[in-house]
């Protein structure tokens, strides 16, 4: 009876579809939230006003295109807004960025032994230690990586929520994923599961924008 | 390394995240089959992203949380721009049905399931109205009650609103409803708008004494039109909020309901009702255009 109600109660009892389908989103706002913001409370806060914005601005909401990525790119540029004043791009050119980066390059074995990420053994290593590895890297790093690899946006989409370019999507992605190797090889070294035989390999630049997207012509 | 996995190194990223182009996903795939360095890092690079992807969606919710935005998401959508608010009519000439439509659809399935669940005593007449194949099992009963037209009104401006998913999406299939509106089914002549019929559905009011359908138009302008068409007999009383206009011969009910302009030709044998946001003047030449 009540979806057809004449009056609006003072407190409607039920969410329209819109609103609906933003919170079906809720567990991917706040797991992106939480690694922005590295507390709880913060990210809950942070995820209630995305979705308060979201609400308020779904005119500009255009159906069609992908809602999640809509409401992660309301989600960062409210956490931009409140926590760092002046953006990512900043902390970018003023972080370790600038710093020449190392390949993490592994030997054969600690690879072999580590290439399996669901062996039992491996997994409480893993675990752990990405966690902590993603939270050390610069945070445009870290919202780069879990922007593609757990929320499974394309480059286009990445560079919408962040606001840059696609090119330098793709040189976070880059780095974020080299200092996430570093990381996890520095660690596998450590807890002796690799020796050290290893040799840094220089780091390559990103595949620039121009010849991607020449590569990327012919695709649909 | 050599300087064959140089030039791959920039690849594989756009290689695993699959926005490689078809022939370069060959050639990296080639060189994996040959390198068993690159095969390596490959394989740990996707550890790596798989072990990403399961610890951070690991990510505990904190208790509650679910609840607490939903709550402040009800705070905030009692001031949801709705009929009647300028913003809702802005909003309602940028989203064509082909838009409304999928949103209607995706709170489709928890509105029908929370329909039979939560009243029961209404469950067994949406069965039935599903199941039924005469025309004298969906007459409704002729002591209904009937409901003034006000409050029909209310309502197609609320479907017009927030649409429910078309039954029908061909012009053909609407003489379907005729047993169940109990008027003749005739889709309205809107081509000279260059109107096209996106879809129709059943509808019953609040009472569940009358039933309406509806139907989806949309203009080349990107306007939804929403035609309702409904048995005039059970609607005795005349509008209080609409009134009488004369365009030709043609007589009309215009005015507008919370924010949207709604017509209905002034008619015995079928009643008709148009929701839309244009103006007067548009609703009321399209009014006269639904009538056959």
């Amino acid at each position: 009876m009540s979806f057809f109600s004449r009056r609006r109660p003072a407190r409607p009892d039920a969410l329209d579809a819109f609103e609906a389908e933003a919170l079906s989103h809720l567990e991917a706002l706040y797991r992106v939230a939480s690694r922005l913001t590295k507390n709880p409370a913060d990210a809950e806060d942070l995820v209630q006003d995305a979705l308060i914005k979201a609400m308020r601005a779904r005119d500009q909401y255009q159906p069609g295109t992908n809602l999640k990525a809509w409401l992660l790119k309301i989600l960062t540029n409210t956490f931009i807004n409140r926590y760092r004043r002046g953006g990512l791009e900043r902390s970018v050119l003023d972080g370790p960025d600038t710093e020449p980066l190392a390949d993490g390059w592994m030997s054969t074995a600690s690879m072999s032994a580590m290439r399996d990420p669901e062996t039992l053994a491996l997994r409480p290593l893993l675990e752990a230690e990405i966690d902590r590895a993603l939270a050390e890297i610069p945070e445009e790093f870290r919202l780069a990586v879990v922007l593609s690899d757990v929320e499974e946006l394309s480059y286009k989409e990445i560079a919408e929520v962040m606001g840059c370019p696609m090119g330098t999507v793709m040189s976070r992605l880059h780095r974020g994923r080299k200092l996430m190797q570093q990381a996890l090889h520095e660690h596998a070294v450590l807890e002796g599961i690799t020796s050290k035989t290893s040799q840094p390999e220089k780091d390559a630049a990103p595949i620039d924008l121009a010849s991607f997207r020449a590569r990327k012509r012919g695709v649909a | 390394m050599n300087a064959r996995c140089r030039g791959m190194d920039p690849l594989l990223d756009a290689y695993l995240d699959s926005e490689l182009a078809p022939a370069q996903v060959v050639e990296v795939d080639r060189h994996l089959q040959e390198c068993g360095a690159c095969a390596e890092r490959i394989a740990l690079d996707r550890a790596i992203r798989a072990g990403v992807r399961r610890t951070v969606r690991a990510t505990p919710m904190p208790e509650g949380l679910r609840e607490r935005v939903v709550a402040r998401m009800l705070d905030e959508a009692k001031d949801r721009p709705h009929l009647g608010d300028d913003r809702m009519i802005e909003r309602g000439k940028m989203l064509p049905w082909h838009v409304v439509l999928p949103l209607a659809s995706a709170a489709a399935i928890p509105l029908a399931l929370g329909m039979a669940g939560a009243v029961s005593e209404r469950a067994p007449r949406v069965a039935k109205a599903t199941m039924a194949s005469t025309a004298e099992e969906m007459r409704p009963a002729q002591s209904a009650s009937v409901v003034d037209l006000d409050r029909m009104l209310d309502q197609f401006v609320e479907w017009h609103e927030r649409p429910l998913p078309p039954e029908v999406t061909n012009e053909t299939e609407l003489v379907k409803f005729e047993p169940y509106v109990g008027v003749p089914m005739k889709a309205p002549a809107l081509a000279s708008f260059g109107g096209k019929l996106v879809g129709g559905r059943m509808l019953t009011t609040g009472s569940a004494s009358q039933t309406a359908a509806m139907l989806y138009y949309t203009l080349p302008s990107g306007h939804r039109v929403s035609i309702y068409v409904f048995d005039p007999s059970r609607v005795p009383a005349r509008p209080t909020r609409l009134s009488p206009r004369t365009m030709g011969r043609d007589e009309v009910w215009v005015g507008k309901v919370r924010g949207y302009t709604v017509a209905a030709p002034i008619r015995a044998d079928v009643g008709y009702a148009i929701a839309s946001d244009l103006d007067e003047e548009q609703t009321t030449r399209l009014a006269v255009a639904t009538v056959p």
